[in-house]
């Protein structure tokens, strides 16, 4: 539907907008790919005036932190890393307190972890609802009925070894859907005897065919039955049936996954096959996919994968992401010649290709009209987080677990799937206040044990400001951190800062380092990309 | 000229603008308004015929309790019932306060996009009440918009909200409590925000395409330099604040709100929202027993009885009464079904109501239901029932709001305001 819209629409005026220097340009790059900062010497590479870009995004999207990227990037989406499930650690007998964040991460990442994994090993997209095959880790294969393909036991469940993903098979005889045979998935969006897949029939429309039932408004006005007999409404009055007539078919091919008590942990782990037919009995409708019948939710998979919507969603998803706005009436060109390249292998990096080498993503601000967020992106908590973390190799945890990823993850301006839905475009106080004690924090660890990452391991937190090598030091922490030359000004104002705390510290060059850099983490050219 | 006839010349003049004659200046997007507005959320769906609709206890359709009685305080009726006292001590002191928007039309069942509506008027996109209110203020508040708990959408004014969290986050990260041996020193924080503040001065100067992130940015800092002043006199909650989520049934939703009668006090906030959880935490969503919304229900007001004696006893800076400026506004993602289902409960039902306590026309409810519960017209300038009036949505209770915070609603949706609700 938004494909035709997209299409009659005539394109807004758009002014050219300068482009982003080679060097904010590889950094958005980075951090939208790899989720953190580029090293230095790959700023280096493209301090010249002519730069190829395509075998540099090429090799980004090559990085296996690409794949990592893009689960927390389909968990913006998709909403399955929440905080807490309906069925929680001590149901399987696992420490209720210390298995809390690793359980809820574990079942939230499963569909997220097969999407990242189809997409950054060029398998065809189609596979993520129609596969046997996903990927799992030592605890899901410990609690669910799951087996790794390769034939080797889990280890006992253990906090500190889960981020191993390996592929693996259910045994429960539960359809090839991919994703949609996840627990992680419908765990994410329960049902019940009165729902009966609703819920989860429209959630598949909207995130796999941008298609959203709920942003349909129901007008109970036209609905004779609607207050004596609701199941009656829904099959007859056509008020309802606007909605219904081609839900309740998709809800009807579910029933394997529909769970007779929603807290039970044992009904929620395990397929049901003697419950497929359940769906005709109590809906009173055939399963079926916009009007084309289907035998069992296998069908369903199949019937997904090569539907057009299918396509032109994910395309749409992933220029919302880069683009970090909503897609419009200018993008439709671009769309479709996005849509010819992925249709020919339906690889995933295809699309992030097409996007990540178009004169747009390379601009620096705004076209006519539009919020200036088109040239200004707020890093994600991921972002900030993993970008310190490779610089640092420290991780901001307390009693075990990550705070960026958990406790400060929406006051950092991310989207914890439950009362947060949406990404944190502006800065804000609360970002604001995460920001300076991430930075603080990160900046201290490094005073103490160097920095390991992004080509600054021979940074020395000795140097002070009368040697020789200290503008060289700040300048290299300019390019690295920000994407940016070190000009006179700002060199004379981070000088200035230095000498400050250098002062105020008792003339201690690794106490003025660490504020420095706690400082560089929170610049304004660190926090926009 | 009133505030009503101003309202009304506003949205004339809108609609006269929207219609390609733009004869009159458009309204500042800044509010002169220092109205403070505190949303209580009760999460779930309440059942609005147990309190506010009086009309559903004739309506064959509508299941309520045996002994349940209008009753009628000065003009004003409710839905009483003595599993439920604390309703009406509540409204025996401030019906006369009290404003209920009945049969406004959710046009959705689910709860989720439910919220969405009921706290921007829109299914997709688009900022919620509080935050646009908290963004327009005549002045620059430490926190715009206090988000305690309950649902925020905002992307377009995100730069108003500043998260609580509910596990004292904020208070962990102001005290620096998270950083393992860090104590950073106030000093050196001092160094850094100066050296912040004139890189983002310098970055204004030579990018004014970007203004609005820039801006953001700056801002934040300020207000966050701002609140660190400000901590001797608030006191966050922490951690240990939450050690018995949960187990205390009788907790209302006091428990959050002191904070924003803090933040109210010192003048630190416009807008703030907490969640109602129900009796025993257990949300209003009371699809298997419809008698649990009794405890819901008296919980609530006994909440608001406390709420209500805190905003008459507890003064902002200039030593007036909070109560003066305060704007409570209760509400619920849609209502419940008007029939029992087959578990004893009610399932949802894209009807219901919500009540706005202060600054408004009290003692009075606007809307109704009619005979198949749903809304019934209503006409905007008097705010009587009227055949053939506007059906009342959630985007008429925002706007409202926005007019009483002096905003003109058409800047942000296209719905007008109820001015018959305005003083």
């Amino acid at each position: 539907m938004i494909w035709l819209l997209l299409s009659c629409v005539v394109p807004e005026q758009s002014v050219d907008s300068p482009p982003l220097s080679n060097t904010r340009l590889l950094r958005r790059m980075s951090l939208d790919i790899r989720g953190h900062l580029p090293a230095l010497e790959e700023y280096e590479m493209v301090q010249q005036t002519d730069v190829d870009w395509e075998p540099i995004v090429v090799e980004m999207l090559e990085s296996p932190e690409f794949e990592e990227h893009l689960v927390h990037r389909f968990g913006d989406l998709w909403h399955t890393r929440v905080d807490e499930f309906d069925i929680v650690a001590d149901d399987f007998n696992l420490d209720p307190y210390e298995w809390w964040f690793p359980f809820a991460r574990s079942i939230g990442e499963e569909p997220l972890r097969w999407m990242a994994h189809v997409a950054a090993n060029d398998k065809s997209w189609k596979e993520i609802v129609t596969s046997d095959t996903l990927l799992a880790n030592d605890l899901l294969v410990n609690i669910f009925p799951v087996d790794y393909v390769d034939g080797t036991e889990p280890e006992a469940p253990n906090v500190n070894t889960l981020s191993t993903w390996k592929e693996s098979k259910y045994h429960d005889g539960r359809p090839p859907v991919g994703i949609l045979s996840t627990n992680g998935l419908w765990w994410r969006f329960p049902t019940d005897s009165f729902n009966m897949n609703r819920t989860r029939a429209a959630m598949i429309t909207k995130m796999l065919l941008c298609d959203d039932y709920l942003a349909r408004p129901i007008d109970f006005t036209a609905s004779a039955n609607i207050i004596e007999n609701t199941e009656t409404a829904i099959r007859e009055d056509p008020s309802c049936l606007t909605c219904h007539a081609s839900l309740d078919p998709l809800s009807s091919a579910m029933f394997g996954f529909w769970w007779i008590e929603r807290y039970n942990p044992l009904e929620a782990t395990y397929y049901h096959p003697e419950r497929e037919l359940m769906g005709m009995e109590m809906m009173s409708v055939s399963p079926a996919w916009f009007g084309t019948p289907v035998t069992g939710f296998a069908e369903v998979g199949e019937q997904i994968a090569n539907d057009i919507r299918f396509h032109q969603c994910t395309i749409r998803q992933s220029m919302e992401m880069l683009y970090q706005r909503p897609i419009k009436a200018k993008d439709f060109a671009q769309a479709t010649e996005i849509l010819d390249v992925f249709s020919a292998a339906y690889q995933y990096k295809s699309i992030w290709k097409s996007i990540l080498l178009s004169k747009e993503y390379r601009s620096v601000s705004p076209t006519n009209g539009a919020p200036d967020t088109e040239g200004d992106r707020m890093l994600s908590p991921y972002q900030a987080e993993h970008s310190l973390r490779v610089l640092t190799g420290y991780i901001w945890k307390s009693q075990g677990f990550e705070l960026m990823d958990i406790d400060y993850r929406t006051m950092a301006g991310g989207i914890d799937g439950f009362q947060t839905f949406e990404r944190q475009y502006y800065p804000n106080l609360s970002s604001t206040v995460v920001l300076e004690r991430l930075s603080q924090a990160h900046g201290h660890f490094a005073s103490l044990n160097g920095l390991v990452g992004s080509g600054l391991d021979a940074f020395d937190f000795g140097i002070s400001f009368q040697d020789p090598e200290f503008s060289a030091q700040l300048t290299e922490l300019r390019l690295v951190l920000h994407g940016k030359e070190a000009d006179q000004q700002w060199l004379g104002q981070t000088l200035e800062l230095w000498i400050q705390v250098y002062d105020a510290s008792g003339q201690s060059p690794q106490t003025a380092w660490e504020v420095v850099l706690g400082a560089l983490f929170q610049d304004i050219d660190f926090v926009r990309y | 000229m009133n505030r009503r006839q101003f309202i009304q010349r506003v949205v004339q003049g809108s609609l006269i603008s929207a219609s390609g004659l733009s004869i009159l200046p458009s309204l500042a997007m800044n509010s002169n308004s220092t109205r403070r507005f505190l949303f209580v959320f009760c999460d779930g769906a309440w059942d609005t015929s147990m309190v506010f609709a009086p009309e559903m206890l004739q309506n064959y359709y509508v299941h309520t309790g045996s002994d349940d009685v209008e009753t009628n305080l000065g003009g004003f009726s409710f839905v009483d019932n003595s599993n439920r006292p604390e309703v009406r001590r509540f409204f025996e002191q401030w019906a006369d306060q009290c404003l209920v928007i009945n049969g406004l039309d959710f046009e959705t069942v689910a709860h989720d996009r439910a919220k969405r509506i009921l706290m921007t008027g829109s299914p997709v996109g688009t900022d919620d009440w509080g935050a646009i209110i908290g963004a327009h203020a005549p002045q620059m508040y430490t926190a715009p918009h206090l988000l305690l708990s309950g649902p925020n959408y905002a992307t377009q004014f995100s730069n108003a909200i500043l998260r609580v969290g509910e596990d004292g986050e904020l208070s962990r990260l102001l005290s620096g409590q998270d950083q393992l041996s860090i104590t950073p020193t106030r000093d050196h924080e001092d160094l850094v925000s100066k050296y912040l503040r004139q890189r983002t001065e310098d970055s204004i100067a030579v990018n004014t395409r970007a203004e609005n992130f820039l801006q953001d940015f700056k801002r934040s800092h300020t207000q966050l330099e701002g609140l660190k002043a400000q901590m001797g006199s608030i006191r966050l909650p922490t951690a240990d604040d939450g050690d018995d989520f949960g187990y205390d049934c009788m907790e209302t939703f006091m428990g959050q709100a002191q904070l924003a009668l803090d933040f109210f006090e010192n003048d630190l906030t416009r807008c703030a929202i907490v969640q109602d959880e129900g009796f025993c935490n257990m949300r209003w969503d009371s699809h298997g027993d419809y008698f649990e919304q009794n405890w819901h229900y008296d919980l609530l007001f006994l909440g608001l009885q406390q709420l209500m004696e805190e905003l008459q006893t507890r003064t902002n800076i200039h030593g007036v009464p909070l109560i003066e400026d305060t704007t409570v506004v209760v509400c619920s993602e849609m209502s419940r079904h008007p029939s029992l289902n087959e578990m004893g409960g009610k399932h949802h039902w894209p009807v219901g109501s919500a009540m706005i306590i202060g600054g408004v026309q009290g003692g009075r409810t606007i809307g109704g239901y009619n005979g198949q519960v749903l809304g019934r017209g209503v006409d905007l300038n008097s705010g009587d029932l009227f055949e053939g009036g506007v059906k009342l949505k959630p985007e008429h209770l925002g706007a409202t709001l926005l007019a009483m915070a002096d905003l003109d609603p058409m800047d942000f949706g296209t719905a007008k305001p109820i001015t018959g609700a305005l003083l």
